[in-house]
C-alpha cells in the first residue's frame, strides 16, 4: 500500500474546483487557489451553500483554517449547473 | 518495556477502513490513504454521516477527502462505522433466535 499524504493531495487539486466543507455544515465551491498547513484556504469564484441550498457568490474569499472540515475535489457537473 | 505509539496504531490502519468520530455529531468513515503529523488525513470512499436534531441522520458518499486533523474526536481502527455495527446487531439477534428455535425443537423432541 503506497500511501498518499496530505501534501500529495493538495498537490493534485490545487486549481481545481473543490468544495470546503465547514464544522458549521456550510459548504463552500470554488477554485482551490492556495492553502497553507493551518488549512488557512484561499477560494476563487466561491459558492456559499448552506444545507443544500445557495447562498451567495464571492470572487475570492479566505477561510481561516480551525473553521475547515474537510476539502473535497469537486465532480464536473456541479459547475455545468451555474 | 513494551509499548504502543498512538500514530502506530494509525500507521497500521493505512490502506483499512477506519471509522472516525469528529466534533459536532460527525461521523466519517473510508479507507485510509495517508496522514501527517497533525493527523490530518487523505481519506478515499467516503461516507461522512452528521447526526440532526431531529434524530435524522444526514448520508454523504465522497470519493477523495482530506480531513482536518483538528476536528477528530477519536478513530477506530478496521472498522466500517455504524452501519457495520447495526448490522451485526441484527446478525446475533438473528443468530440467538436460531439458537432459541433449536433449543426448543430438542425440548419437544425429548417430550
Amino acid at each position: 500500500m503506497t500511501s498518499k499524504s496530505p501534501s500529495d493531495f493538495l498537490k493534485n487539486i490545487i486549481g481545481k474546483p473543490v468544495i470546503v466543507k465547514l464544522t458549521s455544515s456550510i459548504e463552500y465551491k470554488g477554485i482551490l487557489a492556495c492553502l497553507d498547513a493551518y488549512m488557512n484556504i484561499s477560494l476563487e469564484q466561491a459558492e456559499e451553500w448552506i444545507e443544500g441550498q445557495f447562498k451567495n457568490k464571492y470572487a475570492d474569499i479566505f477561510i481561516r483554517g480551525n473553521n475547515v472540515f474537510y476539502v473535497t475535489p469537486q465532480k464536473k457537473r456541479n459547475l455545468q449547473d451555474l | 518495556m513494551d509499548f504502543v505509539l498512538p500514530f502506530e496504531i494509525v500507521d497500521k490502519c493505512l490502506g483499512s477502513r477506519i471509522w472516525i468520530k469528529a466534533q459536532k455529531q460527525r461521523e466519517v468513515v473510508g479507507t485510509l490513504c495517508g496522514f501527517d503529523a497533525d493527523l490530518n488525513m487523505v481519506l478515499s470512499d467516503v461516507i461522512e454521516y452528521q447526526y440532526k436534531i431531529d434524530g435524522s441522520i444526514e448520508k454523504t458518499h465522497l470519493d477523495e477527502i482530506l480531513l482536518n486533523g483538528g476536528q477528530i474526536t477519536f478513530l477506530v481502527p478496521f472498522k466500517n462505522g455504524p452501519d457495520e455495527v447495526l448490522n451485526k446487531q441484527i446478525n446475533q439477534s438473528n443468530i440467538s433466535n436460531d439458537v432459541n428455535l433449536e433449543i426448543e425443537k430438542e425440548k419437544s423432541n425429548s417430550d
